[in-house]
């Protein structure tokens, strides 16, 4: 800790020897007396001023939390002699907040006896932060000194996304080879009846359906639709974002991913992960609670790199994009390089659906005629943009801050139960 | 004359408290304390017995105008202002004791003398490179 005076010393001090100088000097012992209470003072502050041997740590509740949930924070102090007043401001980085207590705080610590500051702190955001550093301020009894440290931490949280409420998720057109719990719309062994058939040899007794048997007097069997996994594979378009105050698209894009993750992975399905932007990162499809966190903690670390450079989606390795694999995108169309890599997945026959995270919320349309304009074309631009999208075949729903995912999921099934209809 | 200087003094600690600027607030007292020195020079020879209370005034003076540029962070848990204007109040008795006992010694019947001055500036700039001293080593 160093060590710094305060202005009063060299005041108090000079005060005192003026006034004893000029006792001696005039012969007035009042002066003396004038100036004793000043020095006496200095002298007991000086006498005070030793190293409080101070130590001071931050310790967190938990390591891991919610977006809007809060954590308990204990700065714990022990000091060997008392420290009057002792000044304490924790660094929180821009996501965390203060819910409850003081920071900065000033307290009294006794010596030899341990003290507790607690502390609540919310999480405003996701991500992975590092509780910052812990600045103390040890001031004496008189105020003269004072001591300035400072802790580092080494605590870090995890601030998961929270996750929305969901009735249904998206359907994939195909499913996978293994057993889980989407209804398969191809024929085989399952609980969902599908349809009934003549009986061929090799059936079972046990699927003939006797009713329509006799109806028919011959033998017919019951098909079953299985119940099989998805391989799902969700695109986050990290190229841009738009924020206002503490939401931007790329955090409805990491909630939405999250929670879409969550849901599948409890259905027993395979989930993979692309972060297309500046800085590329992809996972490959996986089960489980493990592939779960590794798909939470790399959407925790996703962040918007400006990058000019061309990125296709050629430079994502084969085995992230399984075949027939139902890949949902969330992006708030405003790259150029997104938008044909989405356009491109899909001509390359992959069951593509967009969630697009609308910017519309974070713009104004200004207030001048050619700013209106500007704004309308804009408009115009992504409705072009969402009709590409549509002759594609692929559909595009609208999510904006507030509204449920549910929303744009119920969108995106009833385009494609639409177009199923105008296809057949 | 004497109204002159102490509104001076004023004048100077209330620039000191408006500008923010520490380093004014000795000057000022030390305008004060000139006003005083200067009226006992027109006084005469008896010894004012008000000058402890002065001079604990002159320090509450100088804490208060202190407390009021420090930079101090924190919203204070309860009871630390209390500590603090419980130590000011000692401080303030504190200044008045130890200028009754100046006022008690100077008052003992000695004889005086050069010697005895010397002895008196000695023990004066004594104190204060004590003083000194101590500063250094809490270091």
């Amino acid at each position: 800790m160093s060590r710094e005076a305060s202005p009063k010393v060299t005041a108090y001090a000079a005060l005192g020897g003026l006034a004893l100088i000029a006792a001696l000097v005039l012969r007035r012992p009042e002066l003396a007396a004038l100036g004793a209470p000043f020095l006496v003072l200095l002298g007991a502050g000086l006498l005070q001023a030793a190293d409080p041997e101070l130590h001071a740590s931050v310790h967190v509740g938990q390591d891991s939390l919610l977006e809007g949930d809060e954590l308990a924070v204990e700065i714990r102090l022990r000091a060997a002699r008392s420290v009057e007043r002792l000044e304490l401001a924790l660094e929180l980085p821009a996501g965390l907040s203060i819910a409850d207590g003081d920071n900065p705080a000033a307290v009294h610590v006794a010596g030899g006896l341990p003290r507790i500051v607690p502390l609540r702190v919310r999480a405003e955001r996701w991500g992975a932060f590092d509780v910052g550093d812990l600045t103390v301020r040890a001031r004496d009894a008189f105020g003269l000194f004072a001591r300035t440290g400072q802790v580092r931490t080494t605590a870090s949280v995890k601030v998961f996304p929270r996750r929305e409420a969901l009735r249904r998720l998206l359907r994939p057109a195909e499913t996978q080879l293994y057993s889980g719990d989407e209804l398969s719309r191809r024929k085989g062994e399952g609980l969902e009846f599908a349809d009934l058939r003549p009986f061929a040899f090799g059936d079972r007794v046990r699927r003939i359906n006797w009713r329509a048997s006799a109806r028919r007097g011959e033998l017919w069997v019951n098909e079953q639709h299985p119940e099989r996994n998805v391989d799902v594979v969700l695109f986050v378009d990290s190229f841009a974002e738009l924020r206002r105050g503490a939401t931007s698209t790329l955090d409805l894009a990491v909630r939405a991913a999250a929670t879409l993750a969550d849901r599948y992975v409890r259905r027993r399905d395979r989930v993979g992960l692309i972060s297309f932007g500046g800085y590329l990162r992809w996972l490959e499809p996986g089960g489980g609670l493990v592939q779960l966190y590794r798909i939470i903690d790399a959407l925790l670390d996703t962040e918007i790199m400006l990058s000019h450079a061309w990125k296709a989606i050629d430079v994502v390795p084969a085995r992230t994009l399984p075949p027939q694999a139902l890949v949902v995108a969330f992006t708030p169309l405003l790259d150029e390089r997104s938008v044909r890599a989405l356009l491109h997945l899909r001509a390359r026959g992959f069951n593509l659906d967009v969630i697009e995270l609308s910017p519309l919320a974070f713009v104004e349309a200004g207030e001048s005629e050619s700013e209106q304009l500007a704004y309308r074309l804009w408009r115009l631009q992504r409705e072009v943009l969402r009709g590409q999208f549509h002759a594609a075949g692929v559909p595009v729903a609208e999510w904006r801050d507030g509204e449920p995912l549910a929303k744009p999921i119920e969108e995106v099934t009833a385009f494609r139960r639409h177009a199923r209809i105008a296809h057949a | 004359m004497l109204g002159a200087v102490g509104g001076i003094a004023a004048v100077v600690l209330a620039a000191a408290l408006v500008l923010r600027l520490p380093t004014l607030i000795a000057p000022a007292l030390g305008l004060l304390g000139a006003e005083y020195a200067t009226f006992f020079a027109l006084r005469g020879d008896t010894v004012d017995v008000r000058a402890p209370l002065c001079g604990a005034a002159f320090l509450l003076v100088a804490e208060l105008a202190f407390a009021t540029l420090e930079l101090r962070a924190g919203k204070p848990e309860a009871g630390l202002v209390a500590r603090r204007v419980a130590i000011l109040v000692i401080v303030a008795l504190g200044g008045i004791l130890a200028g009754a006992l100046v006022l008690a010694a100077a008052a003992a019947p000695l004889d005086g003398g050069v010697a005895l001055e010397a002895v008196g500036l000695v023990a004066a700039v004594g104190l204060l490179v004590g003083l000194g001293r101590v500063a250094v080593r809490s270091r």
